[in-house]
């Protein structure tokens, strides 16, 4: 069981009227099956560029400006269109927090689910029973707990309700079995119980069908409930990446201290909660240093001699001088 | 903010042609406008012409018809007159009323329009269906019958045409308010006391005159051609008060021919509608890229 | 009416239509759908006090908090300030500014055209002051926020997020109001900025005595800022108390799951209630929450359990019918 995905030194930019921004800066992490990264930042920090880059679903506008995305061995950056399309179905499957985004308006829900099975039968070369995959899709609606699944399977989208949706996108993934699950912000707009819902959900199908599964979200709390690892993302850099528990109980990097912390975790009678610099990350920053550096609590000189590298330390990596001096 | 718009309408060719011709357009005819009626005042009609190379009323039959020449810019009509010297001493008639039927339409359409967005139900049913009613007639087909039932004066070309234009300032600002009502500053002001009138004020007109100010500029052109065809239609400006429209329907008859005759004022109109619509659709991608 | 009460919710009811009625569906008589958004309601808060909605969507914590600032009218039951009824916004000249409301996204909390002085001067709009006057108020409440009065010039567009809801903060505090709901405060912010918003409520509490209304789904920060938990679901109170003893040790069954579906920092996947979302145009006609309830029995079923008063708390569940007969001294 090796890497599924190896992604190096990725970097991403975009144009705008306003000129040239770079939003993801040499990103490497790797994943293998049955594992969950969850990828941890803020808006700005890029995680959904990373997301659409995976993905090779990233706008005209953007540029990738150099690294590697190997999926089961092939450098997805290398391929042309058409290529990514074949490919497609077979391996990456992607999930937005906006289910309607994802799922046709026009055509019933169990209809999609008849095609998701009808693209991996065409990926695995084996036939394809209209009768057969009609049953298999009924039994995947049950799979991820819909009540009358039958019922549901004849309704169209906007039918049904957002947690529905939701689980209609993790059938589809069971439906067509792709390795490598994308996740941005699947749960940010469902309400806390059918949030745990579509997590445990995701959880089972990553323990049970030995997906890896790239979770992305602003929230930390989800984000443990659900990760094998965690990347903490900020302007663009991982920051800090390792095992979700020991990164959660033990964070090293500043940043990922002030976004643990920021979860209010008392009464107001206890004290005042710990308080970070409100400044934009794009504030006070030339692109020559630690980017966090401006809101640093632990900040001093040898963070702005230089980029900082991310440094092996006990079970993770880290970028911040603090652990050692070292620059790009 | 103000140079920012105008660097931005600079940079991009389009637009920058239609400003220039919008500044040209209206700057000849502010000047132009002003000495007409500077003149009128002091009893003194030639000041009107004193910035044209020819008088534009003297006739002289010798002179008809000649093909445009380096005297003639563009040729004289069938009395003998310097067309060139017409079309300018015309020019502020057109903006005159573009600029009043224009500013006339966002009025009234605001009016029946953001009431319509704030309060919905009645007060918007009532309003899109008089909108609609007015919308529903061929512009042309209304302002003739308006104007043929008022009377062949330029002020009733004028009203006319408001009544006209009004009713997509209506719809378009009912959709601007229909779109600021769920914001939740509008709650705040509701609990600051204020009155649904000043809450339309403060909050509403604003946002609606951003987003149709680009209509209007465009709209300016455009009121200039119906104007023009109105008068070509004999219902604007009578003779001998040189008009553009009117001037193209003299010329007709004189078509092929003496093509100068009708060409040339037809072209001036093109040349202010492209214009107006350059600047517009310019200052609609500056407003959209503000958002 | 104790002398410490400022806010009483009495029985309070709100229903909206659903879809739109066109003239076919009036001739035809189609009986007109209701959604129950709130369904008899009643508590009260102290002075000085937070009071937390807490809830999922649906739970009507949001009508129930614009019916409080009169934002809407209710169909039944009334709203007392220290005393008086609460009008609709348009209705009353003597409650302009008393009741403010903090909303949850601040990008549409201010108008972008305005400047963030016109912004925080809106309620004193009302009132009649000179243009220095409002300068100096202005100042100062930008300054109680912890915001540079210089900002005042400023577009509001222009202002970050946090920077925004500050303004908006300042702006429900300049008209002195006496309470001031609070629409998921943090919820649009940035997770790193929440903190100083949330330090900022605190105190601006202690310095001037505001009662807080918060309206939330986060237990933490109904944790941090409440010093009562009102659970709300489908429109009704399941259980209210002081935040220490239903957050810690929540009797509903709803509120247990609330609590237990909620993902902490350090745990593991969350556990999940079984069922759908509810309907609010066809609620349950017994107990709301039966549906989903691991503990229902035949009773659930028939009519929504009364809030009981316990010691430390009222819950609305047969489960503690008892009990509360029996602190009462026996059945009727």
């Amino acid at each position: 069981m090796g890497e599924l995905l190896i992604v190096r030194e990725l970097s991403v930019g975009y144009r705008s009227s306003d000129g040239y921004s770079r939003v993801l800066r040499r990103v490497s992490f790797s994943l293998s099956e049955g594992e969950v990264l969850g990828v941890v930042g803020e808006s700005g920090s890029g995680k959904t560029t990373l997301a659409l880059a995976v993905a090779r679903l990233l706008p005209p506008y953007a540029r990738v400006e150099g690294g590697s995305i190997v999926f089961n061995g092939v450098d997805l950056l290398s391929l042309s269109e058409r290529e990514v399309d074949e490919l497609r179905g077979t391996g990456i499957f992607m999930v937005f927090q906006d289910p309607f985004m994802s799922l046709n308006p026009l055509m019933k829900v169990g209809s999609q689910l008849v095609e998701a099975i009808r693209v991996r039968c065409r990926r695995q070369k084996t036939a394809f029973r209209r009768e057969d995959a009609e049953r298999e899709a009924v039994e995947h609606l049950r799979r991820v707990r819909i009540t009358d699944p039958e019922d549901v399977a004849k309704r169209f989208p906007h039918q049904l309700s957002g947690g529905q949706n939701q689980r209609v996108m993790i059938a589809m993934a069971l439906a067509e079995r792709p390795r490598l699950i994308i996740a941005d912000e699947p749960t940010t707009a469902l309400d806390v119980t059918t949030q745990a819902q579509v997590l445990s959900l995701f959880r089972e199908i990553v323990d049970q069908e030995g997906m890896a599964m790239i979770f992305i979200t602003h929230d930390l709390a989800v984000a443990s409930s659900i990760s094998h690892r965690i990347a903490v993302l900020y302007a663009g850099y991982i920051e800090e990446i390792g095992p979700a528990k020991s990164v959660l109980q033990d964070p090293k990097h500043p940043y990922t201290v002030s976004l643990i912390k920021s979860v209010p975790a008392k009464s107001k009678d206890e004290g005042k909660l710990e308080v970070y610099s409100e400044r934009n990350p794009k504030d006070g920053w030339s692109g020559e240093f630690c980017a966090y550096a401006p809101r640093c609590a632990y900040v001093h000189n040898a963070c702005v001699r230089g980029v900082p590298v991310l440094i092996q330390l006990e079970d993770r990596l880290v970028r911040c001088v603090n652990y050692g001096e070292r620059y790009e | 903010m103000f140079g920012r718009a105008v660097r931005f309408l600079v940079s991009r060719p389009a637009s920058l042609l239609g400003l220039i011709i919008v500044c040209v357009f209206y700057g000849w005819s502010l000047v132009e406008g002003l000495l007409q009626f500077a003149g009128i005042l002091l009893g003194d009609r030639a000041l009107g012409w004193v910035l044209l190379p020819y008088d534009p009323f003297k006739t002289n039959f010798s002179k008809a018809l000649l093909p445009p020449s380096p005297r003639h810019l563009m040729g004289t009509d069938d009395l003998g007159r310097d067309i060139f010297s017409r079309v300018l001493y015309a020019a502020p008639v057109d903006a005159a009323i573009s600029v009043i039927v224009v500013l006339g339409g966002l009025f009234v359409g605001n009016l029946v329009g953001l009431p319509a967005g704030y309060f919905g139900r009645g007060v918007d049913e009532v309003n899109m269906r008089l909108t609609d009613l007015f919308l529903a007639f061929p512009a042309l087909i209304l302002a003739l019958v308006i104007e043929a039932t008022l009377g062949r004066q330029v002020v009733y070309a004028i009203i006319a045409l408001i009544v006209v234009w009004w009713p997509s300032y209506a719809r378009l600002s009912r959709a601007e308010a229909l779109k600021v009502k769920p914001r939740k500053y509008v709650d705040a002001a509701l609990l600051s006391g204020l009155s649904d009138f000043q809450i339309i004020r403060k909050h509403f007109i604003r946002a609606s005159l951003n987003t149709l100010v680009s209509y209007a500029t465009i709209d300016l052109g455009n009121v200039v051609l119906v104007y023009s065809i109105l008068s070509f239609l004999g219902l604007g400006a009578q003779p001998p008060a040189p008009e553009w429209g009117t001037m193209v329907a003299s010329g007709l008859e004189y078509f092929p021919q003496w093509w100068w005759y009708s060409i040339f004022p037809g072209l001036v109109i093109t040349v202010v509608v492209v214009g107006s619509a350059l600047l517009g659709d310019g200052l609609r991608d500056l407003l959209a890229g503000e958002r | 009416m104790s002398i410490n009460e400022c806010l009483r919710v009495e029985g309070v009811v709100k229903r909206f239509p659903v879809g739109s009625r066109g003239l076919f569906d009036r001739i035809m008589r189609r009986k007109r759908k209701w959604l129950t958004a709130v369904d008899d309601v009643s508590f009260s808060v102290g002075r000085g006090e937070t009071l937390a909605l807490l809830g999922e969507s649906g739970s009507g914590k949001t009508t129930l908090g614009r019916l409080i600032v009169g934002l809407d009218k209710p169909d039944a039951g009334r709203i007392l300030l220290e005393g008086s009824e609460v009008k609709s916004v348009r209705e009353s000249r003597e409650q302009r500014g008393k009741l403010q409301m903090v909303f949850q996204d601040p990008s549409s909390s201010l108008d972008p055209y305005l400047s963030v002085e016109d912004c925080v001067a809106e309620p004193l709009s009302v009132e009649d002051l000179s243009r220095d006057e409002i300068h100096v108020r202005v100042e100062e409440s930008l300054r109680l926020v912890g915001l540079d009065p210089s900002l005042s010039r400023r577009r509001s567009g222009e202002l970050s997020g946090g920077q925004k809801q500050r303004v908006a903060i300042a702006r429900a505090i300049i008209s002195e109001p006496k309470v001031i709901v609070l629409d998921e405060p943090t919820t649009s912010i940035d997770v790193t900025l929440q903190a100083q918003i949330l330090n900022l409520l605190v105190d601006l509490q202690r310095l001037k005595g505001y009662t807080y209304v918060l309206i939330t789904h986060d237990p933490s920060v109904a944790r941090f800022l409440s010093d009562r938990v009102a659970v709300m679901y489908l429109g009704k109170i399941l259980e209210i108390g002081p935040t220490r003893q239903v957050l810690n040790s929540p009797r509903h069954p709803y509120t247990q799951a609330l609590l237990a579906s909620t993902p902490t920092i350090g745990g593991g996947p969350p556990k999940p209630v079984a069922g759908e979302p509810p309907s609010l145009i066809n609620p349950p006609q017994g107990c709301r929450y039966e549906p989903r309830c691991p503990y229902a029995f035949d009773v659930c079923r028939e009519k929504h359990p009364p809030l009981v008063h316990l010691q430390g708390g009222d819950v609305a569940c047969y489960l503690f019918a008892e009990k509360a007969e029996t602190l009462r001294g026996g059945g009727h």
